[in-house]
């Protein structure tokens, strides 16, 4: 067969004709025709894959079969792999074209595929039930047993499944969709694998006690914790008898080791029903119970604890013994699991055993508060006396000591500087560096030949890739622009246009960045080297009022008029200390001398550029209303010239059993199309219903960081962001939310409501590094003295009444504040006692108990007590049983321990 | 991908009752029936020891990151590695993403050595070995062979049984950097017992790859999320569960960082057996990446290592001062040595001594540094006249960019995206290492 007539025969020949023809011809043969076929078939698959209008038209022939036939007929198996089952004739049966071709490679063709896509093995395993080919022993073919829908079907057809397949289900435990869990999962009942095996079992297919030993084989193994769980429902379902478990106690015993809960909670149970028939010697059980007092799980070590007492009555002689081993059981954090141990020590009259002392003296340190006396006095010695009580102090106020920041001090470093930014722009403070350093010498670096090749080259690599950080877009294109002379704006326009989806919206804080820069480019380019106006001056992100009049001074001197951006933005970052020393020496002789004025405190008449006065206005008095400010504004636009007023309401929403929390937000004066016109501050202060989309600070970290040093002095619209933007459901590798927290670490951040509401929520999150980071903001705002305990609990009740969120988020953050220090528990103390005072009469949720514990042992800790009166009168009432009763009792109970100082 | 094929008589196996069993760790490349045995000892502590060579072979299985495009089957399972020193056993091993090191150091203490031959080989080690040491208990007994037959291995088949391990090259590249890491840490922290132990019963079990920063407290351990004076840095804090299940016979941690890194190690003291489990800076970092050597790497020459190499007599204590003194070689010039032959696997850093210990891995490292491909294109770069020296300053044209490099204190500083994303944390780029070779050649030329 020459090239020629085999592509004849694909246009023309019907599938069975095409593989009359190219049975006739030897495997070597064929595979001389193979580039023209493979030419042909990757011409028809590039058009059946593609939907697009305009795509290429498939090659032209009458049957696609016989198209697959002779690719059949003339690749190999590492040309085929690529298209799967797509090669395969859909009209022809399998085991009649690969009777006639009978190529070599069919072994490894076939058992290449099932490895590839386990699901597909129905199609091919006639192949090997006629003699074909040689059935596939690897993983694969048990995995395609467990794929959905085709799996139980393939076992019907396949001899060998009931006598050797089956039992290799407990040997390969699969992944992702091809488990027998994730099969079970999704299957009704009657075709999962476990009614399939249990029916098999009782219809004698299937070796009952082999099942049980195949069954817990497959949980010994290292299989993850949602695909062993399936090992273990099997040998719960097939309830083996006291007789059967008593013949595997040791099996049993040895899952205590395991590294999955569950499984290790299954061999417990086991454990306990073999220890009620007396079929659990305490020899087996002492060499094999250590792991589970070491587990997390409560109910374990509870279970394991109850177990060593019953063996320690079967075997008095080995108290010593068993008292020692469930010292380890100090290690749980629980402070009632530490007290079940402590109570089995003693029980055992074992105490004084020099194992067991060793061990207890170990735990000393790590055990509950309320429970080290008890420890002490067993060791013999006395606990160690609280430290002095450390009262709530006082919100300081003063104005805070920042580092400042020092401007880039030459070409290279501004280059270098910026080359850093490019790549990561976490660090707000760096990013508006890297723009002075632009402002300040990027005129001198135009000059030199090639200096700005490696910004424009990775500038224009940016803005090709693209990407979620528009920070990062934004400096792309602010670099581009700087080398190679063009506005900002148009470099962006042309690379990023408005249809992208990563284009920058028209509502985002960064276009105030992308203003600025423009202007900062066109000084450059226009030969000015100035200082930006809006660089910050410290690490809390203001400007000195008197460096803002030494930049003002700069340019005055150049000149050229000072950019209206820039101001604006440097009247948002105005600075509180110094304004009068540094109007004392503007003397105003430009309009933006003039706003500076005003922003500083002197007397001037709104009147000019409204971006200007408003930023001035904001940084002068933004909690009044400046009737010039609005006339010049045209409207009531909130926070131009009309101080904006934002009002939290936290909603409980859904139907049962499905509820969830929603915070709303809302501005008064409501938020205007036309608020995006005015000053750069105004970004924060925007209507968002919830859409992250909305969000004027978009959704990346980055972005966020820049917009927390919009308006460093009016924090809340800013946290009004951070709200609307958490889903405490949500866990991500680098959660966006974090950049929220970080204008609370920096000198002197006050918490108003919105902060107070963000850090309550916050602290509800499921993403751990979410409540890590908020722990670490309440601790450092505590340790400066910038948070409330009081105005704190009245936040976190307004989340704690809708009764949405897992209250024992709340509770751990808390009880990590509390670790940090005295100073810490005593605020963890005082906020507790305040919540409490808070909660209506006989309507604290369910789990506030895990909460009034913590305090508890936080006064335990202080020898402190509950001395609020009103605070003890809701104890009183929270007279019920359960945790909640029982720890309220607790603390009316508790006495204050003497102190000593720290 | 380097394809390192593993060739076992048998299946290494955990045979006999509870009280004397044996584990028969079979080695690689030996045929059957060599009956020279590299190891023949005791355990003293079989639960603890088997615990320890549980978590060796857990972080070798273990991937801790799996590349977007990979398919996870394409990283087999590899072996670990194990060393008979004279006065050490050691078994070492990379995860397959190359983000985790972890090494046992068994001493002579911990164990009975009837029979002991220096080498490194390849153990065979398996999940179902690994689910037969988790049976080991305090009162087993335990019996460790390393050689090319088990003893009394009932195996289901009587022909040689051949394992192939694709290794990539970045598993086998590991072993060179990580004693770079471990040789520039220091010691952060010592925690007791039960502080350790809480702290990691505190980290979650599921993939967590925040980053989090570990400080010593009066108490114990406590994590934040910043920075703070004094902390360490960790990411991937699910690589540190593989310890939990040792701490009960621990008898403290150490935390070790590199501070220039990012990395740290944790090391479990269990009497005489020391685990050491060091963590690259991200779970996404192998430390095969991070050029560590690459500067020795491409202005190394010969000189110092043949005296070097002479040297080495499977030491478990190789110190600079004493290797100084030995060869006569000037501190700069046993480093680059130190430097080179450590990139060839024959040297490992121990923490607890502060020295290093010779070994010879069984993989042709020496073919796989070549292959570097930072170092090609640095060559490359050469090759093709783009460095220009100047007197305070370099440049290197590449793909159409002039980058300008500067040398400071610490390092080369350059214009390329590499150096302002990583700096100095991950070796020099491949312009400074081109700047490197240029200066080296002008040096040699005089």
């Amino acid at each position: 067969m020459t090239e020629d007539e085999a592509a004849q025969i694909i246009r023309t020949a019907s599938a069975a004709t095409a593989l009359a023809q190219f049975a006739e011809i030897d495997e070597p043969a064929r595979r001389q025709l193979s580039k023209p076929v493979a030419a042909v078939w990757k011409a028809y698959w590039k058009s059946y894959l593609s939907y697009a209008p305009g795509a290429p038209k498939p090659p032209e022939m009458g049957d696609d079969d016989a198209l697959r036939i002779a690719l059949l007929a003339t690749a190999i198996p590492s040309e085929l792999k690529p298209y799967h089952m797509h090669v395969l004739p859909r009209r022809l049966d399998v085991c009649t074209v690969m009777g006639a071709l009978r190529p070599s490679w069919l072994d490894r063709y076939v058992a290449a595929l099932i490895d590839d896509a386990p699901h597909l093995a129905g199609l091919v395993a006639p192949l090997w039930r006629q003699g074909l080919c040689t059935r596939p022993e690897g993983d694969g073919l048990i995995l395609a047993y467990y794929a959905h829908g085709s799996g139980t079907a393939l076992a019907e057809d396949e001899p060998g499944f009931a006598s050797h397949d089956v039992w290799r289900f407990f040997e390969v435990e699969g992944g992702g969709e091809l488990s027998l869990a994730s099969h079970d999962k999704y299957t009704a009942e009657a075709g999962q694998w476990s009614t399939i095996v249990l029916a098999m079992c009782r219809e004698g297919a299937l070796d009952r006690a082999r099942l049980l030993d195949a069954s817990l084989d497959a949980l010994e193994r290292d299989f993850g914790q949602f695909r062993v769980g399936w090992y273990a429902r099997l040998h719960g379902a097939l309830t083996p008898t006291e007789a059967e478990m008593a013949v595997r106690t040791t099996r049993y015993l040895r899952l205590l080791a395991s590294p999955i809960p569950p499984t290790v909670s299954f061999a417990m149970k086991a454990l306990r029903t073999l220890d009620k028939a007396g079929a659990l010697t305490v020899e087996a059980l002492l060499a094999e119970i250590g792991p589970a007092l070491q587990a997390r799980q409560k109910a374990t070590v509870t279970s394991a604890l109850q177990l060593l007492g019953a063996a320690a009555k079967r075997a008095p002689e080995r108290s010593a013994e068993i008292a020692g081993m469930a010292a380890t059981a100090l290690i749980h954090e629980a402070a009632d699991v530490q007290a079940k141990a402590l109570d089995l020590v003693e029980r055992l009259d074992a105490v004084a055993e020099e194992g067991v002392q060793a061990t207890l003296a170990a735990h000393l340190d790590a055990a509950a508060p309320s429970l080290r006396p008890r420890l002490a006095a067993m060791l013999g010695t006395k606990a160690e006396a609280p430290a002095a009580t450390v009262a709530t102090p006082d919100i300081d106020t003063a104005t805070p000591v920042a580092a400042p920041v020092a401007p880039v001090d030459g070409v290279d470093a501004a280059i270098a500087l910026f080359l850093d930014v490019l790549e990561t722009c976490r660090d707000p403070i760096a990013v508006e560096r890297a723009i002075d350093g632009i402002a300040r010498f990027g005129a001198a670096a135009r000059s030199v030949d090639a200096k700005l090749s490696p910004v424009a080259k990775r500038g224009r690599q940016l803005l090709e890739r693209g990407g979620t950080v528009k920070l990062r877009l934004a400096l792309a294109a602010t670099g581009v622009a700087w080398a190679e002379g063009e506005p900002v704006r148009t470099v962006l326009a042309r690379s990023l246009p408005e249809t992208r989806y990563d284009a920058i919206p028209e509502n985002s804080t960064l276009q105030v960045f992308l203003r600025r820069n423009d202007e900062v480019i066109a000084a450059v380019h226009a030969g000015r080297s100035t200082p930006m106006l809006s660089l910050p001056s410290d690490e809390t992100a203001r400007v000195d009022p008197g460096d803002l009049v030494d930049r003002l001074a700069a340019h005055r001197a150049g000149g050229h008029a000072a950019p209206p951006h820039d101001l604006a933005l440097a009247l948002l970052r105005l600075g509180t200390g110094g304004r009068e020393a540094a109007v004392a020496r503007l003397k105003p002789a430009s309009e933006a001398e003039r706003a500076t004025a005003f922003a500083l405190g002197a007397d001037a008449k709104p009147a000019g550029d409204p971006v200007l006065w408003v930023g001035a206005w904001a940084a002068r008095a933004p909690d009044t209303v400046h009737p010039d400010i609005r006339r010049m504004v045209g409207q009531t636009v909130p926070d131009a010239g009309t101080p904006a007023t934002l009002t939290l309401t936290v909603e409980r929403e859904g139907r049962p059993p499905y509820f969830w929390c929603r915070p709303r937000i809302d501005i008064a004066p409501e938020p205007v199309a036309e608020t995006q016109r005015f000053a750069s501050s105004l970004r924060l202060t925007q209507r968002s219903d919830g859409f992250l989309a909305d969000s004027p600070c978009s959704t990346t970290f980055e972005d966020i960081a820049w917009s927390s040093i919009l308006w460093p002095g009016r924090a809340e619209p800013f946290f009004a962001c951070a709200i609307r933007a958490m889903d405490t459901d949500q866990k991500l590798t680098d959660h966006f939310c974090l950049a929220y927290l970080e204008p609370l670490f920096r000198p002197g951040a006050t918490c108003g409501p919105m902060a107070l509401a963000a850090l309550a929520y916050y602290l509800a999150s499921a993403d751990k590094a979410v409540t890590t980071l908020t722990v670490d903001a309440i601790a450092a705002l505590v340790e400066r003295r910038r948070l409330s305990a009081d105005d704190f609990a009245a936040a976190l009740q307004r989340f704690i009444a809708t009764a949405t969120l897992p209250f024992g988020r709340w509770v751990r953050g808390l009880r990590d504040v509390s670790a940090i220090s005295p100073a810490h528990a005593a605020f963890v103390r005082a906020a507790i006692a305040a919540l409490l005072r808070l909660q209506s009469e006989g309507e604290a949720p369910r789990e506030f108990g895990a909460m009034l514990e913590l305090l508890f042992e936080l006064h335990c800790a202080a020898g402190t007590v509950v001395d609020d009166p009103d605070a003890r009168e809701r104890l009183s009432m929270l007279d019920g049983g359960g945790k909640t009763g029982t720890f309220a009792r607790k603390l009316l109970k508790l006495s204050a321990a003497p102190a000593v100082a720290p | 991908m380097l394809e390192h094929r593993s060739a076992y008589a048998r299946r290494s196996a955990l045979t006999g009752e509870p009280a004397s069993a044996t584990l028969a760790l079979v080695r690689d490349d030996v045929p059957a029936g060599d009956g020279t045995a590299f190891l023949a000892a005791r355990a003293l502590n079989p639960d603890i020891t088997a615990k320890a060579l549980r978590a060796v072979s857990e972080i070798v299985a273990a991937r801790f990151y799996v590349p977007p495009a990979m398919l996870a089957r394409i990283l087999r399972e590899a072996d670990p590695v194990a060393t008979v020193g004279p006065g050490a056993i050691r078994f070492e091993g990379f995860s397959a993403c190359c983000s985790a090191y972890i090494r046992l150091d068994l001493a002579d203490e911990a164990l009975e050595v009837r029979q002991r031959r220096h080498g490194t080989t390849n153990v065979d080690f398996g999940p179902e070995l690994r689910a037969a040491l988790a049976r080991v208990g305090r009162d087993s007994g335990l019996d460790i062979t390393i050689g090319a037959d088990g003893l009394a291995i009932a195996h289901e088949s009587a022909a040689v049984e051949e394992r192939k391990v694709p290794l990539p090259l970045r598993w086998i590249r590991g072993f060179g950097e990580v004693q770079v890491h471990l040789s520039r840490m220091r010691r952060a922290a010592t925690i007791p017992r039960v502080a350790a132990h809480r702290f990691l019963r505190a980290q979650q079990g599921s993939k967590s790859d925040h980053l989090q920063w570990i400080m010593a407290t009066g108490t114990g351990l406590r994590s934040t999320a910043r920075r703070a004076v004094g902390a360490v840095p960790l990411r991937g804090a699910h690589r540190l569960r593989v310890l939990e299940p040792l701490m009960p016979s621990a008898d403290a941690m150490e935390i070790w960082v590199d501070d220039k890194a990012g990395s740290t190690a944790w090391v479990l003291r269990l009497g005489a057996q020391r685990v050491t489990l060091a963590l690259n800076a991200e779970p996404w970092r192998g430390f095969s990446g991070d050029g560590g050597l690459l500067f020795a790497l491409a202005t190394g020459r010969e000189t110092g290592c043949a005296a070097l190499r002479g040297q080495l007599c499977w030491q478990d204590r190789l110190t600079p001062d004493d290797l100084m003194a030995a060869t006569g070689l000037s501190a700069d010039a046993l480093d680059r040595a130190l430097a080179t032959i450590a990139a060839e696997g024959l040297v490992g850093f121990d923490l607890e001594t502060g020295a290093y210990f010779h070994r010879v891995l069984p993989f042709r490292l020496d073919r796989t540094e070549r292959l570097n491909p930072r170092l090609r294109a640095a060559r490359a770069l050469v090759e093709a006249g783009a460095v220009t020296l100047g007197p305070d300053a370099a440049s290197v044209a590449s793909d159409g960019v002039t980058h300008r490099l500067r040398a400071t204190e610490t390092a080369l500083t350059c214009t390329c995206p590499w150096y302002a994303k990583h700096k100095a944390t991950r070796g020099p780029c491949k312009h400074a290492l081109a700047v490197e070779i240029a200066m080296e050649a002008a040096r040699d030329r005089g």
